[in-house]
């Protein structure tokens, strides 16, 4: 089975390759499936003022600015709710060979029971895809975020 | 066959065989498992070295991990990791004491090539990340 998909993979390979060379497309190739993250020197700090569109797994949009601080090698997460109040206070690190990914957890501040984890990706452009999930449950949310400072 | 037949052939074959790939690596590994980790422990400046096990068990989207000091039976920490959908050589963990609830902590690692982690971890009590690497054994 695993020579099968080999193989597909490989046709695949040829047949974008001869592709190309009939179209004799000189337009550089496009990746659409990033999946590995090294570290980059050109990605920007994290530390800033991000507005948040943050996705449950039920599928219910919230939106919250996020501000992220950095005192050296840790960070600090605060989103706010609607009313300017934390919703969720969080604390990170990232690895010091991967400068675009942050993990870390986030906790209710008026409610203990409520806490869990995100893992943050930077993108070259300064925003922010993440996914997460509360503690208690076996299903992810994700959140996206653009900077606002 | 001409050209165009040609090149309408090489895009379908492609695309699928692009769509079939795309699929194979897509979502995150499964880590699931037990590895043998040592690390340097900031807030032990005394004794900073120590050995656990970390067992691996995936639950749905999330993956639940028990950490096993050497020598014990029972896990002293549990801990929920996720995975970040666009990255999948890294994941993170919040975890927290079994029976000390003053535990609770984040750690985020890497994943090497060979399949072995190397994290950095925040403990609530301590001001200064420290230091864990994984392996596989079992």
């Amino acid at each position: 089975m695993k020579a099968t998909i080999n193989s597909f993979c490989a046709v695949t390979v040829a047949s974008l390759f001869a592709m190309a060379a009939y179209a004799q497309n000189t337009s550089a190739p496009s990746t659409s499936t990033p999946s590995t993250s090294t570290p980059s020197t050109s990605t920007p700090s994290i530390v800033g003022s991000y507005q948040c569109q943050r996705i449950d797994s039920s599928n219910t949009t919230t939106s919250y600015p996020l501000a992220i601080k950095s005192n050296g090698s840790i960070y600090t997460l605060e989103w706010e709710n609607s009313a300017g109040f934390p919703a969720l206070y969080g604390v990170g690190l990232m690895h010091p060979s991967m400068n675009n990914v942050l993990g870390a957890k986030f906790f209710d501040p008026k409610d203990s029971s409520i806490f869990g984890v995100e893992v943050f990706n930077l993108k070259p452009d300064g925003s922010l895809s993440a996914n997460w999930a509360v503690q208690s449950t076996n299903q992810v949310g994700s959140e996206t975020c653009t900077r606002s400072s | 066959m001409n050209t165009i037949h040609k090149i309408t052939l090489a895009a379908a074959l492609g695309m699928i065989g692009l769509l079939a790939c795309t699929a194979s690596i897509a979502g995150a590994p499964d880590i699931s498992g037990t590895y043998k980790c040592s690390g340097v422990d900031s807030g032990s400046p005394s004794n900073p070295n120590f050995n656990e096990s970390i067992v691996i068990k995936k639950n749905g989207d999330v993956f639940n991990i028990q950490a096993i000091h050497s020598g014990d039976l029972v896990p002293y920490d549990l801990g929920t990791a996720v995975f970040n959908k666009d990255v999948n050589n890294a994941f993170a963990y919040v975890y927290w004491g079994v029976k000390d609830n003053s535990t609770f902590g984040i750690e985020l690692m890497t994943i090497k090539p060979d399949g072995s982690f190397d994290g950095v971890y925040l403990d609530s009590s301590e001001t200064k990340p420290s230091t864990e690497t994984c392996t596989k054994s079992s």
